[in-house]
């Protein structure tokens, strides 16, 4: 759906932000794009939005190149981004306005959204607060029925009951044709809606594996004294530590999103080895 | 709902779609334009009667009127400016650049959109106006005519057709500006023309002095070369004019197509 191939970004000259970047994104999934404050997600949803040009390389949607903006690419893609302004105009003005240049717009799932979360699209949307402005705008995004959802911190400035309901509403969608994905640093709000991470870190993805990948792979252990053996990564947690190791099929997975992105900054080479041949 | 069907040509559709949103985005700064410029206007009209009674002079009657189209044209233009400069404000902040940037329409539909919005429908809805405010102030045709009848009155200041001229070329310029500067587009715009125009000036002063051996010192005499009859300098100002407003909208589409976030 979205290919990537060998990306140059730089926002100032000699000061590159990603270098040789390659990343291909398929129908039907999730991904998590983590990384580190200024590690360029926000930037690399600009490129994929066809919002900021790369020095050279490809960003193409389903073979065309997404810097042409075409309506036909733009139709398939709805972006909430971090920071955004709606304009003052009541929730079903902007429905009317915007809705129509999305064909396979869904009006029911609208209402079902912004009922479940608590959004009242009579009042002007520029007037509520910040989290229900994205609470309003998350549920015109799922609406929108596009191929291509780009999520940046979507749970930012939403309360605590609304970050589930967010969760639910997403998980009961049966959309097999579209990728969703989230940028996100709160992993502990949004690791149960993923089914693929990856991980930037200075202008290069480091980690790029589904979570059934993950799991064939790793394993997550909490362990309660610190010899527990032979791990690649750990932590510390009350009574004990919480370690991922080589995968092993007689122990409890306790998959943590957090740890494994703590892991991957910090021991990159020895987790990505496991995927590579090392040990199952 | 109804949905447009999406296509990668130009939709007739869509290009409605996106002149319905820029007017909706944009309708309270322009509904207040135009309430503000008609007060102005009624205000002079006001003004002008107010002196005729007070002086006891009689002046013709249709000089008030003359006062009113001649600042109705000029705020015909500024205005326009004015309203244009904001036109594409969402692509001067990263908060809501993405929304204008990503709207499944094409470059040309938006461009058009934006072009239709600001200036054909605008010069249509105030040169209309004007029309009408002259039927009722009895001094029409002075809005279409070439010139004034009243002697009192300088026929440029009132000349309806320069007067759109002029508003299609700096339209044009203020149309970029709009897509090019991020915030304060009039000023930027405004400061932009300035400068060009004192760029442009001391380039001048340097060619003439290097060419033609000094200002002072040498004189040249175009006006030898050149017929200057009245309808020859007209026929040059509007093709200097479209010239400009054929540029400028040319490299507005091409700064649209080639926008990035702010």
């Amino acid at each position: 759906m979205i290919s990537i191939n060998n990306l140059n970004f730089a926002f100032k000259k000699g000061e590159p932000l990603f270098s040789d970047l390659n990343w291909s994104l398929e129908p039907g999934k999730t991904y998590g794009l983590l990384g580190l404050n200024g590690a360029g997600k926000t930037s690399l949803f600009n490129i994929i939005s066809g919002m900021l040009f790369s020095r050279d390389g490809e960003c193409s949607f389903e073979g065309e190149s997404v810097r042409s903006r075409s309506p036909q690419f733009l139709s398939e893609l709805f972006i909430v981004p971090e920071q955004f302004e709606l304009p003052s105009m009541t929730g079903d003005k902007y429905v009317e306005l915007h809705a129509p240049f999305y064909p396979r717009f869904d009006e029911e799932l609208l209402k079902r959204s912004l009922s479940e979360l608590q959004v009242n699209s009579k009042k002007k949307i520029s007037e509520l607060s910040f989290g229900q402005q994205k609470k309003y705008l998350l549920s015109f995004a799922l609406a929108t029925g596009t191929k291509l959802l780009l999520l940046d911190e979507p749970t930012n400035g939403m309360d605590i009951p609304s970050k589930s309901q967010f969760r639910k509403l997403q998980a009961s969608l049966d959309q097999p044709d579209r990728c969703t994905v989230i940028s996100t640093h709160q992993v502990r709000d949004l690791g149960s809606m993923l089914d693929h991470v990856t991980i930037l870190k200075d202008g290069k993805i480091i980690f790029n594996y589904s979570l059934d990948q993950i799991f064939e792979y790793l394993s997550f252990i909490k362990t309660e004294s610190e010899d527990s053996g032979e791990y690649i990564y750990a932590e510390e947690i009350l009574g004990g530590l919480h370690t991922i190791q080589s995968h092993k099929d007689d122990m409890r997975n306790d998959f943590d999103l957090e740890l494994l992105f703590n892991g991957v900054i910090q021991q990159p080479e020895k987790i990505n080895q496991q995927f590579n041949g090392g040990e199952k | 709902m109804k949905t447009i069907n999406q296509v990668n040509g130009f939709s007739k559709e869509r290009f409605m779609q996106v002149v319905k949103r820029f007017w909706m985005l944009n309708q309270k700064k322009w509904l207040i334009g135009f309430a503000g410029g008609i007060g102005i206007l009624v205000l002079i009209y006001l003004l002008n009667t107010y002196n005729n009674i007070v002086d006891f002079t009689p002046t013709p009657n249709s000089m008030a009127g003359i006062a009113v189209i001649g600042v109705g044209l000029t705020l015909y233009k500024y205005g326009g400016y004015f309203l244009t400069s904001g036109i594409f404000n969402e692509l001067g902040k990263k908060s809501t650049a993405s929304q204008i940037l990503t709207l499944p329409a094409s470059i040309l539909e938006k461009f058009a959109a934006a072009w239709l919005l600001t200036y054909f429908l605008y010069t249509i809805v105030v040169v209309g106006l004007l029309y009408i405010v002259g039927i009722l102030l009895g001094i029409n045709p002075i809005v279409t005519n070439l010139q004034s009848y009243d002697p009192v009155v300088n026929m440029y200041s009132i000349y309806f057709l320069d007067t759109v001229l002029t508003f299609t070329a700096m339209h044009s310029v203020f149309f970029l500006g709009s897509i090019y500067f991020d915030g304060n587009n009039f000023l930027k715009t405004l400061l932009a023309i300035v400068l060009f125009f004192i760029g442009f000036g001391i380039i001048t002063v340097i060619f003439v002095t290097v060419f033609f051996g000094g200002i002072t010192t040498g004189m040249v005499n175009f006006s030898a070369n050149w017929d200057f009859n009245p309808m020859n300098l007209m026929m040059g100002s509007v093709i200097v004019k479209i010239g400009i407003a054929i540029l400028f909208l040319f490299l507005s589409y091409r700064q649209l197509q080639n926008r990035q976030i702010a």
